[in-house]
């Protein structure tokens, strides 16, 4: 037990509260999406990301981009171990708005975990693909695949709509 | 203007984080190390059981009456396990071919430089290049039951380097090491879809009270051929691995010799069975039969 961190109130930790602040909720949806609405996962990959941050602090040279692949590594390998299936619903995910966020959430559990989150990450988050790909640990061709697909089926599923003139 | 998939993606916003989130930055080293003897004990049970598998395979593999691809002496001579070296200047290896065990392919590291991170990128077409990593603070062995035999680069690098981009790595010494596979443990999942697109099939997860992996992924998919045949994918010791009512099991779907289709299928007793997600070549006919 002898390296359980207590709160250092070091100026490592304040920089990544206020790191917190600017990216924490958008980099929480973002792994919620990915894991299919594994709540608890989401939020163990999330905290734990920004906890190896402070600890990290002084090297890190890119903290937005470092903590979306550390939070999604450690997702992704919570999910290896994990024997339960996915959450058949989200009822109960995400807080009160859900109703109003069920479609798209229930459009994008129907692609696969990749091809979601590519989506999420480029659309949502504005990240290119570049930095999707090493988010993801895939190519930017596969990612640009992945977008390119993810696409057409958010499309089939919800409608373009798309203006006249667009 | 926008399409109404991208104003429904702006919804998302609406999802809240758990209120108690930024309490946990820095606690959870202390909440991981309570959960780690559990997961300490559960990974000494698989690697038990992987280890067991693993050698009765090895018994089978090294009987005579096997038809190898390559002589014995050759397989012999060559080690079954990556060793790899993390220096200051970057990783060696003794071991530049090596080969795989019938569970998949093995790492060893001798972590010299005190580094964080070993990553390991290689070729595999359904998804591109493979990438994986070993993180140091928790293991200097590793065991990868989908890293396909081939060509692979390895890197040692400090944890910080995590943020920085693939095209990266190289400049800081990675050492190319190639992956055999002598005896033909491993059938690819790579789909034969030249000429043709790919068409990813979403999870389909219901109550089923079917009893196998492969009549799962038969009664889930329309435009089947009756010669169309299931087969396991991977590597030895998981295609003969029986899935019983709790597991998952990757498939391929192979029409007069193509590889037409790719699936993970989930077996959950009492929840329900399905596949996770699937390819398939758009000029295979395939769909899911509730599309």
């Amino acid at each position: 037990m002898d390296d359980t961190i207590t709160k250092p109130t070091d100026p490592s930790r304040t920089e990544v509260e206020r790191l917190f602040h600017q990216v924490g909720a958008e980099l929480w949806r973002a792994v919620f999406v990915f894991t299919g609405g594994r709540r608890a996962v989401a939020e163990d990959a999330v905290s734990e990301a920004f906890t190896r941050a402070i600890e990290h602090w002084g090297e890190i040279k890119d903290p937005r981009a470092w903590l979306y692949r550390v939070a999604f590594r450690i997702a992704s390998a919570e999910m290896k171990h994990e024997r339960r299936p996915l959450p058949t619903g989200w009822a109960d995910e995400g807080g009160a708005a859900i109703d109003e966020v069920l479609p798209i959430l229930d459009a994008l559990k129907s692609l696969p975990p990749n091809q979601r989150t590519a989506i999420v990450l480029h659309y949502r988050m504005d990240m290119s693909v570049r930095d999707i790909a090493h988010v993801l640990g895939i190519t930017v061709a596969t990612t640009k695949v992945h977008l390119h697909r993810g696409r057409n089926r958010l499309r089939q599923m919800l409608g373009s709509e798309e203006s006249p003139d667009a | 203007m926008p399409e109404r998939w991208e104003r429904d993606l702006d919804k998302l916003d609406l999802l809240e984080p758990p209120p108690g989130l930024p309490d946990r930055i820095g606690e959870t080293r202390e909440h991981g190390i309570d959960r780690r003897p559990m997961r300490r004990i559960a990974i000494i049970t698989t690697s038990f059981v992987i280890f067991a598998l693993a050698g009765s395979f090895a018994w089978t593999a090294l009987r005579p009456a096997r038809t190898p691809t390559t002589t014995p002496a050759a397989q012999s001579q060559l080690p079954d396990v990556g060793q790899i070296t993390c220096q200051k200047g970057g990783a060696t290896t003794s071991t530049p071919r090596f080969q795989v065990q019938p569970d998949g392919v093995h790492f060893a590291v001798d972590n010299e430089a005190g580094l964080d991170e070993v990553v390991i990128v290689g070729q595999s077409g359904l998804v591109g290049r493979y990438a994986a990593d070993i993180d140091l603070s928790q293991a200097t062995v590793a065991h990868y039951a989908m890293l396909p035999p081939g060509d692979v680069l390895v890197g040692c690098y400090p944890d910080a380097r995590l943020g920085l981009h693939d095209e990266d790595l190289p400049a800081d010494g990675m050492v190319a090491m190639t992956i055999e596979d002598p005896s033909g443990s491993y059938v690819s999942g790579e789909l034969d879809c030249q000429g043709t697109e790919v068409d990813d099939i979403g999870s389909v997860f219901e109550a089923s009270d079917s009893s196998s992996p492969e009549d799962i992924l038969r009664s889930a998919l329309s435009g089947m051929k009756p010669s169309d045949a299931i087969e396991r994918t991977g590597y030895l010791a998981f295609r003969q691995e029986p899935i019983g009512t709790h597991g998952d099991a990757r498939l391929r779907i192979v029409r007069e010799g193509r590889v037409i289709g790719a699936a993970l299928v989930t077996v959950r007793d009492g929840v329900g069975s399905g596949i996770q997600m699937a390819q398939v070549c758009s000029d295979s006919g395939l769909t899911t039969r509730k599309a």
